[in-house]
């Protein structure tokens, strides 16, 4: 365990400070649990606007992810040293939906309950509510009670915050008038302030949660992205500032409302290039370019990418989870007069494209005041169409049509199996009869078999299978001596086998063997006796008379000798055993005939 | 003792009694040795006595190694001769492997003597010792004797929960072992 020496008190507390202000957010919630002293430490003023200056760097991102079948959400928050902790709402003991976020604050509308607002914080875990607004009931004409815009702006340097709540005014049971009505909250005062403001209807519909606070003003985008929609808080009045025309008059082109540094910013995405726009000045609505990035790098994931958060050193982006089945392939295409059709202009003619575009609507934008700039500008646009002919598309390039087809013959392949004819039933019955037939070492016969599938010997194992399983002695020598010479012809061969094993020698061993002419089963008994071996022959299948019928003298080496087998279907006893590497065999068989 | 060829020296003694003795110009990038030595109040021995001798020499090493830099980039007349990320690399190679008794002394030692450049490198060498520990970790690197009650502590634990979960990333880690 390290400790270092000194006791606590020691340590400084400005050193200690700069240690902790230095932390993630995680981390100093742990250090809050280790003593009294820390906990003061890092909940004082000072040590707060420290950590919030510090941090502002080193942002903290929440992402909620929306489950859509029961459209529950999740938080997942991101930490500057990119780990990951899973937050919830569930403190707040209400389903809400978050509406606005704010230096770290949020801003949730309960679903249940219309009109209460919750904001809170979701790394302390602490919130306020928000009553009502007004007490207006909700009718039919009116059924989401839901303001259009919510906005939240945090002064962290106070403490203090705003919750903004626009609607448009619609008294019961009329249509919408064209007056924005306005709640403005005030953590300060904790209560509700309303105003109306006129505005055309062009607001009617807003890009949700879109809301960012900067230079203590509410900005939101319209929904088709033409203007940017201010809230002053310090005078409460409203005004709309325009976007560039570098974004406006550009199709298919995506572009989000951010924060960067304090001031407003529109991040853009054309192609794959995203552009930083900052405005510089609310009164003359001039934007400047910040930066532009190629997204080249995650050229696939450009469709549903989209920032979340910037600071000056970096863009988060973030993606939709998308399976990626298609596949692109380029391939060129050429129009009827064979000129090379190229629907990918490389990008920096695009962007050249979209500037010019861009000009033109300017110079449109001027000229309609007056009819006579009007027709000059016709003149000149007429002056250029001609003028324009002149040019050769100089990205095209022209290419001859072949005037002859030539088709060339498939090359020759070949494989195991070309060539090759199928023959017919015919054909392969009168090759089967050509073939000599194999000679079978089972039954000694030539056949169209071999000793292991031969079917006589088949239909010997299975009329012996019963008698190879040899049952307990004893049950079987009971049951004979019981029922005499009654017994069935399997229950027979087996008593027979019991008794001769009750009274023979115990190195008796009982093979077994069937005369095949009499299709009788006959049994035979060799004894293996010191060094003879003595075959007996059963003679009467039901009083099991037994004969000797040969005998036979191990005379040499009977300890080499391994086994005996007898010929199963040739009355003769094959004996064998090994003489070691004598006389250059190692196995000998004797015939014993009867 | 002071010859204006020769470079003048200042002596220094750590709380354990060893005596240091330095360049003037490397004891002045210590800003409480300079108010010192501008105000001519040290003519002696400087006794340092919350160092001790094994911290005074790691600092000493530091302020020496301040010094090479503005000289050499002085008289190559290339100020950013060392760049953000050799700085860098040099300061995580000055901290490397030392453990956190050393660097709470190393702490209080800069803070005494008032380097800004070494309390930064430390304070941000104890951040990265300090991030993912949990609280008796923290208590016992810095010697610190928990005060709360048992029901103190929980609750605390509780309104944070979140915060004293394992981090799923190392979860994920850990059970794939």
């Amino acid at each position: 365990m390290t400790s270092c020496g000194l006791p606590s008190w020691t340590f400084p507390d400005d050193v200690l400070i700069q240690i902790l202000s230095r932390l993630p957010a995680k981390s100093i919630l742990r250090c809050r649990a280790v003593c009294k002293h820390w906990r003061e430490l890092t909940s004082s003023k000072y040590f707060i606007q420290l950590f919030n200056e510090i941090s502002s760097n080193d942002q903290m991102i929440l992402v909620e992810t929306v489950i859509l079948v029961d459209s529950t959400s999740s938080f997942v928050c991101i930490d500057k040293s990119s780990s990951i902790s899973e937050f919830s709402l569930s403190f707040l003991n209400d389903r809400v939906k978050v509406r606005a976020s704010c230096n770290g604050l949020l801003c949730c509308s309960s679903i249940p309950n219309r009109g209460v607002y919750y904001v809170c914080n979701p790394i302390t875990r602490k919130f306020r509510t928000l009553y009502r607004a007004t007490e207006r009931p909700v009718s039919r004409f009116h059924p989401d009670a839901e303001a259009t815009l919510v906005g939240l702006a945090v002064y962290p340097d106070y403490g203090r915050f705003k919750v903004v709540l626009a609607d448009f005014y619609r008294p019961f049971g009329c249509r919408p008038f064209d007056s924005l009505l306005c709640h403005v909250f005030d953590s300060e005062a904790s209560s509700w302030r309303r105003f109306y403001t006129t505005l055309n209807d062009e607001f009617t519909h807003m890009n949700k949660n879109q809301v960012v606070f900067a230079n203590d003003s509410l900005h939101w985008l319209t929904k088709w992205s033409r203007y940017v929609l201010v809230l002053d808080l310090d005078n409460e009045a409203w005004s709309k500032i325009r976007l560039p025309h570098e974004i406006v008059n550009v199709l298919d082109t995506k572009i989000y409302l951010l924060e960067l540094e304090g001031s407003l910013s529109v991040v853009q995405i054309l192609k794959n290039y995203m552009i930083t726009w900052i405005l510089n000045s609310y009164v003359k609505e001039e934007w400047v370019v910040k930066d532009t990035v190629s997204l080249s790098c995650i050229e696939i994931l450009v469709p549903t990418t989209f920032p979340i958060s910037q600071t000056k050193d970096f863009v988060f982006l973030a993606t939709h989870r998308q399976r990626w089945t298609r596949t692109i392939t380029r391939e060129i295409v050429f129009d009827e007069n064979t000129v090379e059709l190229r629907p990918n202009l490389d990008e920096v003619v695009h962007i050249r494209r979209n500037d010019l575009a861009s000009k033109i609507h300017k110079v449109l934008d001027v000229d309609f005041k007056s009819e006579e700039a009007l027709s000059f500008l016709e003149k000149k646009i007429d002056v250029i169409c001609d003028e324009i002919g002149q040019f050769e598309p100089d990205y095209g390039t022209k290419m001859r049509m072949p005037q002859e087809i030539h088709v060339h013959p498939p090359d020759i392949a070949k494989t195991k199996g070309s060539g090759k004819r199928l023959k017919g039933g015919k054909e392969k019955a009168m090759e089967q009869t050509a073939k000599k037939l194999r000679l079978c070492h089972g039954c000694g016969a030539r056949g169209e078999h071999d000793k292991r599938n031969c079917p006589k010997l088949r239909d010997i194992d299975s009329q012996f299978q019963d008698l190879k399983e040899i049952l307990p002695l004893q049950t079987l020598t009971k049951k004979m001596s019981k029922e005499g010479a009654r017994l069935n012809r399997t229950e027979a061969k087996r008593s027979c086998l019991a008794r001769t094993a009750a009274t023979a020698p115990t190195n008796m061993l009982m093979p077994h063997k069937i005369d095949k002419e009499s299709a009788h089963l006959k049994m035979t008994m060799i004894n293996l006796n010191e060094s003879m071996l003595y075959a007996f022959h059963c003679l009467h299948e039901t009083t099991f008379e037994w004969s000797f019928f040969s005998t036979l003298l191990l005379d040499e080496a009977h300890n080499e000798f391994t086994g005996i087998s007898i010929s199963r279907t040739s009355p003769q006893i094959l004996v064998k055993w090994n003489i070691e590497e004598k006389e250059g065999h190692r196995g000998r068989s004797l015939r014993v005939d009867p | 003792m002071s010859e204006s060829t020769e470079k003048k020296m200042v002596r220094l003694r750590s709380s354990d009694g060893e005596v240091f003795e330095v360049e003037e110009s490397v004891a002045k990038v210590a800003k409480t040795l300079q108010d010192m030595l501008e105000e001519d109040c040290a003519d002696a021995v400087i006794p340092i006595t919350c160092v001790r001798a094994p911290i005074l020499t790691k600092v000493i090493d530091y302020c020496k190694d301040q010094v090479m830099i503005s000289s050499s980039s002085s008289t190559t007349n290339n100020p950013n001769e060392r760049t953000e990320q050799e700085r860098k690399a040099w300061g995580q190679k000055f901290m490397e492997g030392v453990d956190s008794s050393t660097l709470c002394e190393l702490l209080v030692a800069s803070n005494f003597l008032n380097i800004e450049g070494l309390l930064n490198l430390g304070v941000d060498k104890m951040v990265s010792m300090i991030q993912g520990k949990y609280p008796q970790e923290i208590r016992d690197m810095f010697n610190v004797v928990n005060d709360f009650t048992p029901e103190e502590e929980e609750e605390i634990r509780n309104q944070n929960a979140w915060a004293f979960e394992r981090d799923p990333y190392y979860k994920k880690r850990s059970s794939s072992k």
